[in-house]
């Protein structure tokens, strides 16, 4: 019996036989770090538009589960078969009263429920703010956060660091 | 190599092989703290800590092994006859955290501040901001740490004010703080 065969949620000894383990598999992504939303890709906030996370060192301890992200922006995680949870949450900039409603999409599939936020002034909003998706995947599977739908939120360029202070996600493997 | 050689965070099996993991390996040592406002604190300007009350579903777990964790009190921003039961800092140990702080906003909370989970001594932030801009945004922060010595945690305000004007507020705060590694 190889040593190599021996492994733990997934994660194999390292060259010395131990196997580190952390009791909860996760990541983070969006700690509070400033950069304007005019540096992102971000094309927009129409239905469609992909939102994006700013953190230039992501916290992930889920084995061979990678975060794509071009300049510290995090478009996309990508995770291997298993079972998640899924919380995602993202703060804008409005122009008067408005709304913003994002969530879960595997591939081209929505998953779980989608959160609104809004400005001000609609003080009646209601539902949820944070996009959260319970998930069970048999295979490798690419996770991104999307506008549903926008009211008055304001242009890309007047964004400055509210996305990238304000907006995370946060999955669990369970 | 015998498959002897191989260990779990460094715990080798036993010699028939068997290898036992304390709890304390999975992270399951929580820490609860249920607070409670009245209208004692009004603002809380940047660069100070957000003072939290104790209430009678005040608890900390520390059952588990290598597990410990205490509130300290600075709370210069309420009056010396409120603080005995006020904490405006909590103590971890070394290890991995994941802080979880869910808070009841006010509806009718119109200030323009914004705080966040920081290192009590460093000011560093170990989470996102939370905006206090409008009551139609999020009600949870977040943190991660890895801390390599014992170290304060807190709330504080990073930019304008953090305005508590009713018990509904601000004040409604409950923590989870969970032993990562």
């Amino acid at each position: 019996m190889s040593h190599n065969s021996i492994t733990v949620n997934g994660t194999e000894p390292n060259t010395s036989g131990d196997i580190a383990i952390s009791g909860r598999q996760t990541i983070l992504i969006g700690r509070g770090l400033q950069s304007s939303y005019s540096n992102s890709p971000a094309s927009g906030f129409s239905a469609g538009s992909t939102l994006y996370f700013y953190d230039t060192s992501p916290v992930n301890t889920i084995p061979n589960a990678t975060i794509s992200s071009s300049s510290g922006w995090v478009s996309s995680v990508t995770l291997p078969a298993g079972d998640y949870v899924i919380l995602g949450y993202f703060s804008a900039l409005f122009s008067s009263s408005g709304s913003l409603e994002f969530v879960w999409y595997k591939g081209a599939a929505r998953v779980g429920n989608g959160a609104v936020i809004g400005a001000l002034t609609l003080a009646n909003l209601d539902g949820s703010r944070l996009a959260q998706a319970a998930v069970t995947i048999t295979t490798t599977s690419t996770f991104t956060l999307k506008v549903l739908s926008s009211s008055n939120v304001s242009a890309i360029a007047s964004q400055g660091n509210i996305p990238s202070e304000e907006s995370w996600v946060m999955i669990e493997r369970v | 190599m015998s498959h002897n050689a191989t260990t779990v965070n460094g715990t080798p099996p036993s010699a028939s092989g068997a290898l036992t993991l304390s709890n304390a390996y999975f992270g399951v040592t929580t820490y609860p703290v249920i607070t409670s406002l009245s209208t004692i604190v009004a603002n809380v300007p940047v660069g100070y800590s957000i003072p939290m009350g104790r209430n009678s579903s005040y608890n900390i777990l520390t059952t588990k092994q290598g597990t410990s964790a205490q509130l300290g009190p600075t709370l210069n921003v309420i009056s010396t006859t409120y603080q005995g039961d006020w904490f405006d800092r909590i103590t971890l140990p070394a290890g991995t955290w994941l802080i979880r702080a869910n808070i009841a906003q006010d509806p009718s909370n119109s200030s323009t501040g914004s705080f966040c989970l920081v290192n009590f001594s460093t000011g560093a932030r170990i989470g996102p901001v939370v905006s206090t801009r409008d009551a139609q945004r999020s009600s949870l922060c977040i943190g991660y740490v890895t801390l390599t010595a014992s170290t304060q945690i807190a709330f504080r305000t990073v930019a304008g004010t953090v305005y508590k004007n009713r018990e509904a507020g601000y004040g409604r705060i409950g923590f989870s703080i969970l032993k990562v590694a």
